[in-house]
């Protein structure tokens, strides 16, 4: 305990002028970043290291986490009001987000949104800072066998972000992960389905797929209607209420979904290479699965979105765990803020918390007040930033389309990508059309590699037993029998859902 | 009509004095000509976050204060480098005479791969100077009790074979050149065949993940990572693959101590300009170089990162690259799979 209370004590050292005024920075350019589509935290991070330089260590690294808390939660800005997520974390949030967006509930998701990403923020923080040393140990237990697993775990949620038709569904799931084995193969070097297109042999980008999948599609669709019109569905504008502040009985009702969803990102945290982008389709798949009849998952369900924004939130803390003790980054934010680490003369393990307990506590402090100050800071601009909902289609529909491509070309820097984005958009927009599930695609890009590697890995180190090895950890157990109480629960509920009448299919 | 002469000789008065004033200009700009003129660009050929970028981040502003003129930072992602590669290779000058591009050895050397079918050779690049080296080191668990060292793993290799896991980056890249050519050289000493499996993957921390956690038993990596964990007694580091020890793991020995002849590989990242690019225009770049790496603030920023600089250009800098160049042959990945 006294450690706990010796720990409190560097709480103080965050709240010095130049640290405060670091922080404050490193919210607004993350919420600035992490809002347009194209522009990520992880390079906002990359481009403030060298402004970095100047700074001592406690207040480089205030700056950099506080980047990297704000971008994860301003990419749910735009994904919630535009369904043109500015981040991959951010990819479910645009589900949910939007269709409470055009019935007129902006303003409530943006506050959830909010309250779900600050707390799960602080919660990722405490356990950063409480218990990182054993929870790196969890890291290790995630080997290749267990990586394909949490890909598939990722992977069944396609089942449940399929809304309309689960064939369609899982079309869209496969053609992601088609997709996902296009460039050079690490594995042999072989060039797969790269057409001898230069362009191809780096794979095609998650970044493209976001902003062309969603971004560009979206403002494809907001073109169709009357240019005047705003994006709200018909009488609906009255509806549009400006409370900012979280009401209690919302997060009473939200309480278990949050409390769940807050776990889930923890936990996925830690697993190095897995992050925010996973753990959000994990914790939302896991909410629609609880549906009670009466919710309206696809359509606008608060319960989605929390899940969604707590989960992604949740991360950031825990995935510096491996990165502080380790020196494994648990995804490519905390690689470069673990870049920076070094470059100040910080180098990982559990000397840093001991011989640099001065600088590495002050920061973990600070990345806990920094997702405070963001949570205040955030209702004062969501106000201006829901005006986005009165805008004509018109403006939207060009602003959208400037900013996908801007975006797309400031973050690759090649015209290629460009072009791949332009294909993704056209791609998400007749899938849109089609009733296919252009998320289902997004989450076969993210997955397969990771299902991928994990797979072809598995079989490697297991020198010939696969089966015999996997029955041997008890983390692949543990992960094979969630998997299945996963896929008999949803059978379950659909079975259940259906027998009330209430079916999933019901008309948009 | 003397009015219409008197307009001619005018007229060509003014044409004169034209074409004087053009000659002049022309003479004076052949005089001065002045370089640097304008800002630089020197493109990274991946994204803002990587290793090449964070060391061009730090090497760009010193650069920019030798040659008098800023430097930018302008990152080409995609095609595994090849997308900002194959600009560099279509520089010409005077075009591009303020653009500079880091090229990746050994990962260019993917052009040697007759599957990707690339036009581009060593000799599509303008290489100005070494930049940084990195030289491959091999490291095991602290607590490995089936070998402490090379020699014990080269034992156990042979007793066991295909049972140690040796974790790489990627085929072709500078790991997996350098444990295949290792092995080779060891076998040639030890007597063999020395049978491991390879896993590849991208990061270091998904490496370092799969050796704590047991699922690798080897693993190949580049020293300025792990110098940190060297101190951290969670890794050790069993050799380097460099022609003399590392000055801060001076308790390491280098591969070449056990196989008795010399085996060098590392990761590095040149400099290149336009192929064409005038002399007199390469030596001020040169000369700019070559002070910012002795700059004192950067040199203690490059013990911070891990980046070792090193100055080598002209015929030194082509038989480096000659001898990646042969490593690269020698090892031959693109023929397994045919």
């Amino acid at each position: 305990m006294h450690e706990v209370l010796a720990n409190l004590g560097y709480l103080l050292d965050v709240f010095t002028l130049y640290n405060m005024a670091a922080m404050l920075l490193g919210i607004c350019v993350g919420l600035v970043i992490g809002a347009i589509p194209g522009l990520n935290p992880p390079m906002a991070i990359a481009l403030l290291i060298p402004l970095s330089f100047q700074m001592p260590p406690a207040t480089a690294l205030i700056l950099l986490t506080s980047v990297y808390a704000a971008g994860m939660y301003g990419g749910s800005f735009s994904a919630i009001l535009l369904r043109a997520p500015g981040t991959s974390a951010s990819a479910a949030t645009a589900i949910e987000g939007w269709e409470m967006t055009i019935r007129g509930k902006a303003v409530q998701a943006v506050r959830v949104s909010t309250f779900a990403s600050v707390v799960g923020g602080v919660l990722s923080a405490l356990v950063l800072i409480l218990v990182a040393p054993p929870a790196a140990k969890v890291a290790l237990l995630f080997q290749p066998a267990e990586y394909f697993l949490v890909g598939l775990l990722g992977l069944v949620s396609i089942a449940s972000v399929s809304f309309k038709s689960l064939s369609k569904g899982l079309i869209s799931g496969f053609i992601g992960i088609v997709m996902s084995t296009v460039g050079i193969d690490m594995k042999s070097a072989f060039p797969r389905f790269t057409f001898d297109m230069m362009a191809l042999e780096g794979g095609l980008g998650i970044m493209p797929a976001i902003i062309g999948l969603f971004a560009l599609a979206q403002a494809l669709s907001i073109a169709e209607g009357d240019a005047s019109a705003t994006i709200l569905k018909t009488g609906e504008t009255h509806k549009v209420k400006w409370e900012l502040w979280p009401k209690w009985s919302e997060i009473v009702y939200l309480r278990w979904v949050l409390i769940r969803s807050w776990i889930i990102g923890i936990i996925i945290g830690i697993i190095p290479a897995a992050g925010g982008s996973v753990a959000q389709w994990i914790a939302y798949s896991d909410a629609i699965r609880r549906a009670k009849p009466g919710d309206c998952f696809g359509q606008g369900e608060i319960k989605g979105l929390a899940a969604c924004e707590a989960s992604n939130n949740a991360v950031t803390g825990t995935s510096m765990i491996p990165m502080f003790i380790l020196g494994i980054p648990g995804g490519i934010s905390a690689a470069v803020i673990m870049g920076a680490l070094m470059i100040h003369g910080l180098n990982p393990g559990m000397r840093l918390f001991t011989e640099s307990a001065g600088v590495v506590y002050p920061v973990m402090w600070g990345f806990l007040v920094a997702n405070i100050v963001m949570g205040f800071f955030s209702v004062w601009v969501a106000r201006s930033m829901a005006y986005v909902t009165f805008f004509p289609r018109g403006l939207l529909a060009p602003l959208i389309i400037t900013f996908s491509f801007a975006g797309q070309y400031a973050s690759s820097g090649n015209i290629y990508d460009v072009w791949v984005m332009m294909f993704f958009g056209i791609l998400g927009y007749v899938m849109e059309k089609f009733d296919f599930v252009p998320a289902a695609t997004l989450l076969g890009l993210i997955l397969g590699p990771i299902c991928e590697a994990g797979f072809r890995d598995w079989f490697i180190v297991s020198h010939g037993n696969p089966v015999s090895y996997l029955l041997g950890r008890p983390m692949a157990d543990a992960l094979l029998a969630l998997l299945a109480v996963m896929l008999w629960y949803s059978i379950q509920h659909k079975r259940r859902l259906k027998s009330r009448g209430s079916v999933a299919e019901e008309p948009a | 009509m003397s009015g219409t002469h008197s307009g001619r000789r005018c007229q060509l008065v003014v044409l004169l004095m034209f074409l004087a004033a053009i000659l002049c200009s022309a003479i004076t700009a052949r005089a001065e000509d002045p370089y640097p003129r304008k800002a630089f660009k020197l493109m990274v050929p991946w994204s803002p976050g990587g290793g090449t970028d964070r060391s061009a981040r730090a090497f760009a502003p010193v650069l920019a204060k030798y040659l008098g003129q800023p430097v930018g930072i302008i990152n080409v992602d995609g095609g595994g480098g090849w997308v900002g590669w194959a600009q560099a290779a279509k520089w010409t000058d005077p075009e591009n005479d303020h653009d500079l591009a880091y090229v990746n050895l050994p990962h260019i050397l993917s052009f040697l791969d007759p599957r990707l079918k690339r036009t581009e050779t060593l000799d599509s690049f303008g290489w100005l100077a070494l930049h940084t080296v990195d030289p491959c080191i091999w490291v095991i668990r602290e607590n490995e009790t089936r070998y402490r060292d090379v020699e014990g793993f080269v034992e156990y290799v042979k007793e066991n074979p295909g049972k140690v896991t040796f974790a790489v980056s990627g085929v072709g890249g500078d790991d997996h050149l350098g444990a295949v050519a290792g092995l080779r050289a060891l076998e040639e000493k030890y007597g063999g065949p020395l049978k491991v499996t390879f896993t590849y993957s991208n990061g270091d921390g998904e490496r370092i993940a799969a050796l704590l956690g047991g699922s690798a038993d080897v693993l190949g990596g580049n020293v300025a990572y792990y110098i940190a964990y060297a101190m951290e007694a969670q890794m050790k580091p069993i050799c380097v693959l460099a022609k003399q020890r590392v000055r801060d793991m001076p308790t390491v020995p280098t591969l070449a101590e056990y196989a008795g002849k010399p085996i060098v590989v590392s990761a590095a990242r040149y400099l290149a300009v336009a192929k064409n690019m005038p002399e007199y225009k390469r030596k001020i770049l040169l000369d700019a170089v070559q002070k910012a790496y002795a700059d004192p603030e950067y040199i203690i920023t490059c013990n911070k990162m891990g980046d070792v600089v090193q100055y080598v250009t002209g015929e030194d800098l082509r038989k480096q690259l000659e001898e990646f160049k042969a490593l690269a042959e020698s090892v031959a990945y693109w023929k397994d799979a045919q």
